[in-house]
């Protein structure tokens, strides 16, 4: 099977081909990490730079991590079997009082596509279910998406709410949504903000790299 | 009309707004809080669930007079009364059901299978039709010619299906079955305008003129703010595809159309709506925590509608009083004052007195 042409299916978002393709290089004995990571995570890097350039919109973003995710159904249980595990591990969740998802469902994709698992914990979450939840699935990084002005102050709660708990230093904590911006993830004492969801993943995945080296 | 004194005066500046032309200083929404009412004010509390924000049309109307006698309505600022049930509720007539919140109104989804829904028909007996019917022709008795019931925002296009079916979803049917999508979306292209064209025979003024929702725009004729905020979720291309050719449909029906543009996600649809020949506006919306419509960032916006000769609705609130004004007199200083209407926040009565009187003396 051929890595590149693997990697141009998911970028095109066939998802059908992207499973025979799978299929195919399991069947020929190919190593399912490199399947992983020359395949499907190269591909979505390349879809990650595209969006930033505007090359590509989220609509090719979302059937190009639908492909990815069709991929890694076939890949999961060998990767699991075979002890490869993935970069890193983030809950992710739309703050209390908002129900916008489709922000945060990109950013769970772009980071699954980036290796991290993530746990999606919906949309109108409280602040203490995302205290819990990071705390049950050890989390790293804890994501925070808010698409509006009236639910920005609900972010600020989520922090209160693990400092509270004294967990605040055990995560990484990045926050995202139209009317966000750095400075409002200074003052609310998250530690990163960005501005789409591939910087995002990009991101997220660098604090887990460096993590791993530390 | 009976809170408004400059109703014809009025009525001609909006005449050639739409027009891209204009006589004297430009089209402005001036209202000022009257230090004390021209009549006593009537008792009334406030609601006390989210529904009946919504649906008690005669404690609203009551409080909307309240506001009438409380407030100046200067230059071209007209008061209209406003009975929607939340911003898209064609939605709720095909389907769809309601979630009261005190800010807004939420559809819930309701299509989980496209073969298993159907096509969109028109259904008389729909409760949400009937109820809001109900309550227009309600409002439009109870205001007796006081002030202008406003043709509700019921909203067309994918913004539709975007709510029945939510964005995810209908993401991934536009890319596997493009002209299932398509065919929806002709079938809202009819439907929108059955239900249009009754709303607009119930509010319409006896000269046939009519207002739109929440917008401040008059017209003599059919008038309808138009939109496509599933835009900032699409490419160009796909935009041109689905999007254009209903919205072309849709301006060629009305006498007077606006085109809504929410946020800067869509800005990059502006070239194809300005190749829209009939329609005649942009109102640009800025976005949750962008800075209003004076930020010179957004002028690349207003350029390219002014090379499309179609007209501005811009809108002021950041800062004070002194910001809105120096905002205002750039935007008059670069664009002039032909088909341009800006929108400012209700303010003190001095201050809407004053503003009125630098507007007639200075921009012209």
């Amino acid at each position: 099977m051929d890595l590149m042409e693997l990697s141009l299916c998911v970028q095109k978002g066939n998802a059908k081909k992207t499973k025979e393709l799978v299929l195919q290089g399991i069947e020929e004995n190919m190593n399912a990490e490199q399947i992983l990571n020359e395949g499907l995570i190269a591909a979505m890097g390349e879809v990650g730079v595209k969006f930033k350039n505007n090359e590509i919109y989220v609509p090719e973003m979302l059937i190009a991590a639908r492909a990815m995710s069709a991929g890694m159904q076939i890949l999961e249980p060998i990767l699991t079997e075979t002890g490869v595990k993935p970069i890193g591990v983030a809950v992710i969740g739309t703050v209390k009082g908002d129900l916008h998802d489709i922000g945060k469902n990109l950013v769970k994709m772009m980071m699954k596509g980036s290796g991290i698992q993530v746990y999606d914990l919906g949309v109108d979450v409280p602040a203490d279910t995302f205290v819990e939840k990071a705390k049950e699935y050890n989390a790293d990084i804890v994501c925070l998406s808010a698409l509006l002005t009236t639910t920005m102050p609900s972010m600020e709660e989520v922090l209160k709410a693990f400092e509270t708990a004294g967990a605040k230093d055990k995560y990484v904590f990045m926050i995202g949504g139209a009317p966000v911006t750095s400075n409002f993830a200074k003052q609310i004492g998250a530690d990163i903000y960005t501005a789409d969801a591939a910087t995002a993943a990009e991101t997220a995945k660098d604090v887990l790299v460096k993590k791993a080296l530390n | 009309m009976r809170y408004k004194d400059n109703w014809s005066e009025t009525e001609e500046k909006f005449k050639l707004w739409w027009e891209g032309k204009n006589t004297g200083r430009p089209l402005m929404r001036v209202v000022g809080k009257r230090k004390t009412s021209s009549e006593p004010l009537e008792e009334i509390g406030e609601p006390k669930t989210p529904e009946e924000m919504y649906l008690d049309v005669e404690n609203n109307i009551i409080r909307y007079r309240n506001y009438c006698k409380s407030h100046m309505f200067l230059a071209e600022a007209f008061p209209s009364f406003s009975v929607d049930l939340g911003p898209g509720s064609l939605a709720l007539y095909l389907g769809s059901e309601p979630n009261f919140a005190w800010d807004t109104v939420w559809y819930k989804e309701c299509v989980e299978d496209w073969e298993e829904f159907g096509d969109y028909v028109y259904n008389e007996d729909n409760y949400w039709w009937k109820k809001h019917v109900e309550i227009i022709k309600k409002a439009k008795q109870l205001s007796d010619g006081e002030f202008i019931i406003n043709i509700p925002d019921i909203i067309e296009n994918i913004d539709i299906p975007l709510v029945m079916r939510g964005t995810e979803n209908l993401i991934f049917d536009m890319m596997d079955e493009p002209d299932l999508i398509k065919k929806y979306l002709g079938q809202i292209d009819e439907l929108y305008f059955k239900y249009y064209d009754q709303f607009y025979d119930i509010v319409k003024n006896p000269d046939g003129s009519s207002c739109y929702t929440v917008f401040s725009i008059w017209g003599p004729g059919k008038i309808a703010k138009i939109q496509c905020d599933f835009s900032a979720m699409m490419s160009p291309a796909q935009f041109r595809e689905f999007i254009l050719p209903s919205l072309k449909k849709e301006c060629k029906k009305l006498d007077y159309s606006l085109y809504h543009l929410d946020g800067p996600d869509a800005i990059k649809h502006v070239d194809a709506i300005m190749e829209i020949e009939e329609l005649k506006a942009l109102q640009w919306t800025c976005g949750a925590g962008k800075p209003d419509g004076g930020c010179e960032d957004w002028y690349p916006i207003y350029d390219k509608v002014r090379a499309a000769g179609k007209s501005l609705w811009i809108q002021l609130y950041d800062g004070n009083y002194e910001d809105w004004v120096n905002s205002a007199e750039k935007l008059v200083k670069r664009y002039g004052t032909a088909g341009l209407y800006i929108i400012f926040p209700d303010m003190e009565e001095e201050e809407a007195i004053r503003l009125v009187e630098k507007a007639e003396r200075d921009w012209k």
